[in-house]
């Protein structure tokens, strides 16, 4: 794996081109890759909710807004609409059994997520979603590889009765 | 036995109090057997040291005071009499106390025969009161074996100063579930009950019980005012079965002996000496303060309106008459308004005198030879502040012994005395009491401090040449500056300074450190009279009118042309050859630019650090006597402003603070240590203030037109903008209503109205380290909260770092507000917590897979209770915690869905964050956010407002 490794944060997103590897931490967050292999781009936006908030202006925490947010941020890179693809991580339950509105958090965004990319017709490759654990996502833009690591300790969740 | 320091210092001062309370009733009884008083004096000091022993966990203390209290018991109801025998036992009892508290104070355990003492006693009481054998538990404790000793339960702390309670009800507690899990659930049962009355005593023992086997079923006995029905009803929760058993005809048999004989003491005491001293609750004093403050007002305002009478009508016999009394009236209210004043005053000796124990006792711990020095014992303060005074300066004084005062090596290597000396004293400056700690010590390293401020980006490194030695030196009363071990190599002090510094700044005072290296360490708190009546002038500026205390004023004098100069930008006067600064009082309050100065003004010279400084006003309305009302806690942020005052016409007068005034204007810096640590803190917060004019806050003037206590809150300026590069909510047309409000309320927050919101979470926090250190039976400190606005992308940096390991546990808080508290414990800690929990040594639990969740859970469930009562106390707001949950991830992971849940628009989300310490751990313990939606936030800030001005309305 050759060239930079750059960590995208939460609600934030990046691109990178001719190498490099983008690297990003998720729970109930999905994580949405756009890469297109032939022109060596790819981007990756830390999405935190399905649909934006009428009012704010922060699009790169809401599905609806990051994922078109990206593909122009990729397409200005040098992609290719007719070559992207994606891949589609994160969205787990973190706090699975209680409350509802923590619960449900990562569901609907690989939902809205998965619905977004079907409209805009780039086909889904990967996906690694759901589940109760946090993912470490590490993607190499030569290989178009992903790594996804979780915690050992992970199944020890617990819920007070 | 595991006691706080500060617990230990707490229980030593007491102790020896009311050793020397017992010994002198013991003196007097032994030439006067028959004196009734002093029996009670010895029953009741006894029975105090009883329970300040059983509060710390001070066992075998606690048992010889308690069969010593039940034998004086024996005398009092007449069973038997008080003879050289029993006195001999009381004085071996004495001998017996007095070495088993110095050999604990010491670290050790005395090494006596407690039981054999004990049995003797039994035996002479049985000897004497045959037929009361059974009954007297100083006969039955010999029969068993000492481990089997009743003893009361350690959590029951007994206050015989607290007022006797006016019914006592008995509730059957059955909790369902593993013993040692119902075990840490007692402690929520033990937390709500406390909030509705005293716990009196628990049986059998909470501690037997976890041990013990299904089902965790024990009794508590309450005082307490409420019904006993509605009290289950209070504290019924998940998994807890209460049924009262009213009424407590018999409670349990510690409880009889204890708090029973107890109020026992205080009926009797009544009739003893009703005609000497009446105890009388500082609140009434308070109401008593008040009215005579609206009588003194009221006052002023016939001596007004009969100076009317007198320039509309002339001097007529009625009108004559009529002043006469006025001015008799007046005289009247002046001697009972000094009345009550003094009524709550009393000497400082009252705190001063536990110091040299204290001093002494830490001198010895840590080798060291001190001299306490103490002056200034006869100033008399204030009754509340000398109340809360106490725990500051055993912090300050601590420090002093343990970090500022050298070894004796090191003392003579120096070529200093070999003894160090603490002085402590009090002396009154204007309106002001200092009291001072200092020592001849190595002083203050201040390039340490420096450095550490720097690494923790409290200074910029432009600002270290310009920073005061003042301002460097404050840095060390900021939150978690210095840690207790890290303080020794960096300035030697550091513990607890936050606390000081919080428990100085709510008694509305400052706080100075000066210090030189190896010549010593001063700190002096200065703390204004809280109520009081002070000469002062009254002037008119920008439109209102405000009182310049007298103990300020030099002289008044009006401006001619010829006097008025400028030297370079600043304005001066020219006054008898000397030169003195001019500043306009309504500009400076107002912080507007300098206004030209207008010839023929008043102007009012004072006094500041020495210089004499004009005050330019618009009119001068002569003095007066005013009553200060403290300002509500709103306007404390008001630098430049003591308090108001209402003048007898019904207006409101603001009273200056001279100093602050000047300070904060003459040189753009505020004056106390406290305000410029925030400020310091604010500063590095945004990327301003090249000028110091920011830090004064918002105009008073247009407050001024309307009562104090129902005016809007004035915004303390900041900048709503966090601290990285992020974009900030832009000030843009297109700027949302959500994103305004969000903006609008961080401002809230941050500013005077969250003051309140401030308050309720440090009770919460206060609440969390009491619980949670009881329950862990170890030092657990909760930091104050902040609430702050921080950067989503830089939340998990916060915590400690995206990918490290941490267990997340979220309470959900439902009912009128909606908001969350999530606990984000470092994977290591969270095994030592979990050794806490369980009474292991911290190191026993080494995977996280083997922590057991449930405690954990517990102990946030804990956490987070103590915030949502005080929340719910303090705003009168219904809110219930959800089921907490738990899970062990990756820091990122953990919180994202929370900070999802709780969404606010823009890049940032506004989050209030406590940092828990203690139990033996390096660092943060856990951290604490408090999480509330934009409606919530404001809801509960409304509802704090209202409830405040409800209450300052009283």
């Amino acid at each position: 794996m050759d060239g930079v490794t750059v960590t995208v944060k939460m609600a934030e997103m990046d691109v990178v081109k001719d190498g490099g590897s983008l690297k990003t931490i998720l729970g109930s967050c999905v994580g949405v890759i756009l890469r297109d292999a032939d022109h060596r781009v790819s981007g990756l936006a830390h999405i935190m909710l399905p649909s934006r908030h009428r009012d704010d202006a922060a699009t790169g925490k809401y599905a609806d807004s990051a994922i078109p947010a990206l593909l122009a941020r990729v397409l200005a890179s040098g992609a290719r609409q007719g070559s992207l693809q994606a891949f589609l991580i994160g969205g787990a339950q973190m706090f699975p059994m209680g409350n509802v509105a923590l619960a449900s958090i990562g569901d609907q965004n690989v939902d809205v997520a998965r619905k977004i990319l079907k409209d805009t017709n780039i086909p889904i490759v990967f996906e690694d979603t759901g589940g109760c654990a946090g993912r470490a996502v590490l993607f190499d833009n030569t290989t178009g590889q992903v790594s996804v690591k979780t915690l050992q300790a992970i199944q020890h969740k617990g819920v007070a009765r | 036995m595991e006691v706080k320091p500060e617990y230990l210092a707490i229980f030593s001062e007491e102790a020896s109090d009311q050793l020397r309370e017992w010994e002198e009733c013991l003196l007097a009884l032994d030439k006067t057997p028959d004196d009734r008083e002093q029996l009670n004096g010895m029953f009741r000091a006894i029975h105090t040291l009883k329970g300040s022993a059983g509060f710390i966990g001070f066992d075998t203390l606690q048992r010889l005071a308690h069969d010593l209290e039940s034998s004086l018991s024996d005398v009092r109801d007449g069973k038997r009499t008080y003879d050289v025998q029993l006195g001999e036992f009381l004085f071996k009892g004495l001998d017996l106390c007095k070495s088993m508290i110095e050999a604990f104070a010491d670290g050790t355990t005395l090494d006596v025969d407690i039981d054999g003492f004990l049995a003797r006693l039994a035996v002479l009481a049985s000897a004497s009161a045959p037929g009361q054998k059974a009954a007297s538990p100083a006969a039955a404790a010999p029969a068993l074996p000492a481990s089997q000793a009743p003893t009361p339960a350690k959590a029951v702390p007994t206050a015989p100063s607290a007022p006797v309670p006016s019914a006592t009800c008995t509730l059957e507690i059955r909790i369902d579930g593993q013993p040692r899990e119902a075990y840490l659930r007692s402690f929520l049962v033990k937390a709500r009950l406390e909030r509705s009355g005293k716990v009196l005593g628990v049986e059998p023992e909470l501690e037997t019980l976890r041990d013990g086997t299904e089902p965790f079923l024990y009794s508590v006995v309450i005082a307490t005012n409420e019904d006993p029905a509605a009290l289950a009803g209070s504290i019924s929760i998940d998994q807890v079965t209460v049924t009262p058993v009213v009424p407590a005809a018999a409670p349990t048999p510690e409880v009889k002996q204890g708090d029973a004989a107890a109020s026992d003491v205080h009926e009797q005491l009544a009739h003893a000496r009703p005609e000497e001293v009446v105890r009388v609750s500082v609140e009434k004093l308070d109401t008593l303060l008040n009215l005579v403050g609206e009588l003194v007002i009221h006052n002023s305002g016939f001596v007004a309106t009969t100076q009317l009478l007198k320039e509309q009508y002339g001097k007529t016999a009625h009108i004559y008459e009529l002043e006469e009394k006025t001015e008799a009236l007046s005289a009247i209210t002046r001697d009972l308004q000094d009345g009550i004043m003094k009524a709550r005053m009393l000497p400082v000796a009252n705190v001063f005198n536990r110091f040299r124990r204290v001093v002494r006792d830490l001198a010895k711990a840590s080798n060291k030879t001190v001299i306490l020095d103490v002056f200034g014992e006869e100033t008399e303060i204030d009754k509340k502040v000398i109340d809360r005074i106490g725990e500051p300066l055993v912090h300050l004084v601590r420090n002093s012994v343990d970090h500022g005062l050298e070894t004796t090596e090191e003392r003579v290597a120096a070529g200093k005395r070999p003894e160090g000396t603490i002085r402590l004293g009090a002396y009154q400056e204007g309106d002001h009491i200092c009291i001072e700690v200092s020592d001849d010590g190595r002083g203050l390293n201040r390039d340490a401090i420096l450095k550490k401020a720097l690494e923790k980006g409290l200074i910029s490194t432009e600002d270290v040449a310009s920073a005061t030695a003042e301002r460097i030196l404050g840095f060390i009363f900021l939150p978690g500056f210095s840690t207790a071990r890290k303080v020794s190599d960096i300035s030697g002090r550091g513990v607890g300074m936050d606390v000081v510094k919080r428990a100085v700044e709510e008694m509305n005072g400052n706080l100075r450190v000066r210090s030189s290296p190896n010549v010593g360490t001063t700190v002096s708190i200065s703390l204004p009279l809280t109520m009081a009546i002070i000469t002062a002038v009254l002037v008119e500026a920008g439109g209102a009118t405000y009182a310049i205390p007298m103990s300020a004023v030099r002289e008044i004098l009006k401006t001619s042309d010829s006097m008025l100069r400028t030297v370079g930008n600043r304005r001066v006067i020219i006054l008898r050859d000397e030169v003195l600064a001019m500043v306009n009082l309504a500009s400076a309050l107002q912080d507007n630019a300098d206004v030209a100065p207008v010839p023929g003004r008043p102007v009012v010279v004072v006094d500041f650090e020495g210089k004499k400084i004009g005050i330019e006003v618009e009119g001068i309305h002569g003095s007066r006597e005013v009553v200060i009302k403290s300002l509500s806690r709103h306007y404390r942020e008001v630098e430049g402003l003591i308090g108001a005052s209402i003048l007898g016409n019904g207006k409101i007068a603001l009273i200056v603070d001279v100093e602050k005034l000047i300070g904060v204007h003459y040189h753009g810096e505020t004056h106390g240590i406290g305000h410029t640590a925030r400020g310091v803190i604010e500063a590095s917060e945004k990327p301003l203030p090249a000028s110091p004019s920011v830090q004064p806050a918002a105009a008073p003037a247009p407050a001024a037109q309307k009562p104090v206590v129902a005016a809007p809150v004035p915004a303390v300026p900041v900048a709503p903008a966090p601290a990285a590069p992020v974009t900030p909510a832009p000030a843009t047309p297109e700027v949302s209503a959500a994103a305004r409000k969000m903006e609008e309320l961080t401002r809230a927050v941050k500013g005077a109205k969250g003051r309140l919101l401030e308050d309720v979470n440090n009770q919460g926090a206060i609440q969390a380290s009491l619980s949670l250190s009881q329950m862990t039976n170890q030092e657990i400190r909760v930091s104050f909260p902040e609430s702050r606005v921080v950067a989503i992308k830089d939340v998990a940096e916060i915590m400690g770092g995206e990918e490290c390991t941490v267990g997340g546990m979220y309470v959900g808080i439902q009912g009128d507000i909606s908001a969350g508290i999530l606990l984000v414990i470092p994977e290591n800690n969270l095994l030592i917590f979990d050794d806490l929990l369980h009474g292991r040594p911290a190191g026993t639990t080494t995977k996280v897979e083997d922590v057991d969740l449930s405690g954990i859970t517990e102990m946030g469930n804990i956490l987070a209770s103590c915030f949502i009562n005080a929340m719910a106390d303090a705003a009168h707001l219904q809110v219930s915690p959800e089921v907490p949950e738990i899970s062990v991830d990756m820091c990122l992971p953990v919180i994202d869905s929370v900070l999802a849940r709780f969404n606010q628009p823009g890049d940032t989300i506004l989050l209030t964050e406590a940092s828990i310490y203690g139990g033996g751990m390096e660092n943060v313990g856990c951290h604490q956010i408090l999480f509330l939606e934009p409606d919530s936030l404001q809801r509960l800030m409304d509802a704090l407002a209202a409830s405040a001005s409800a209450e300052a309305a009283v």
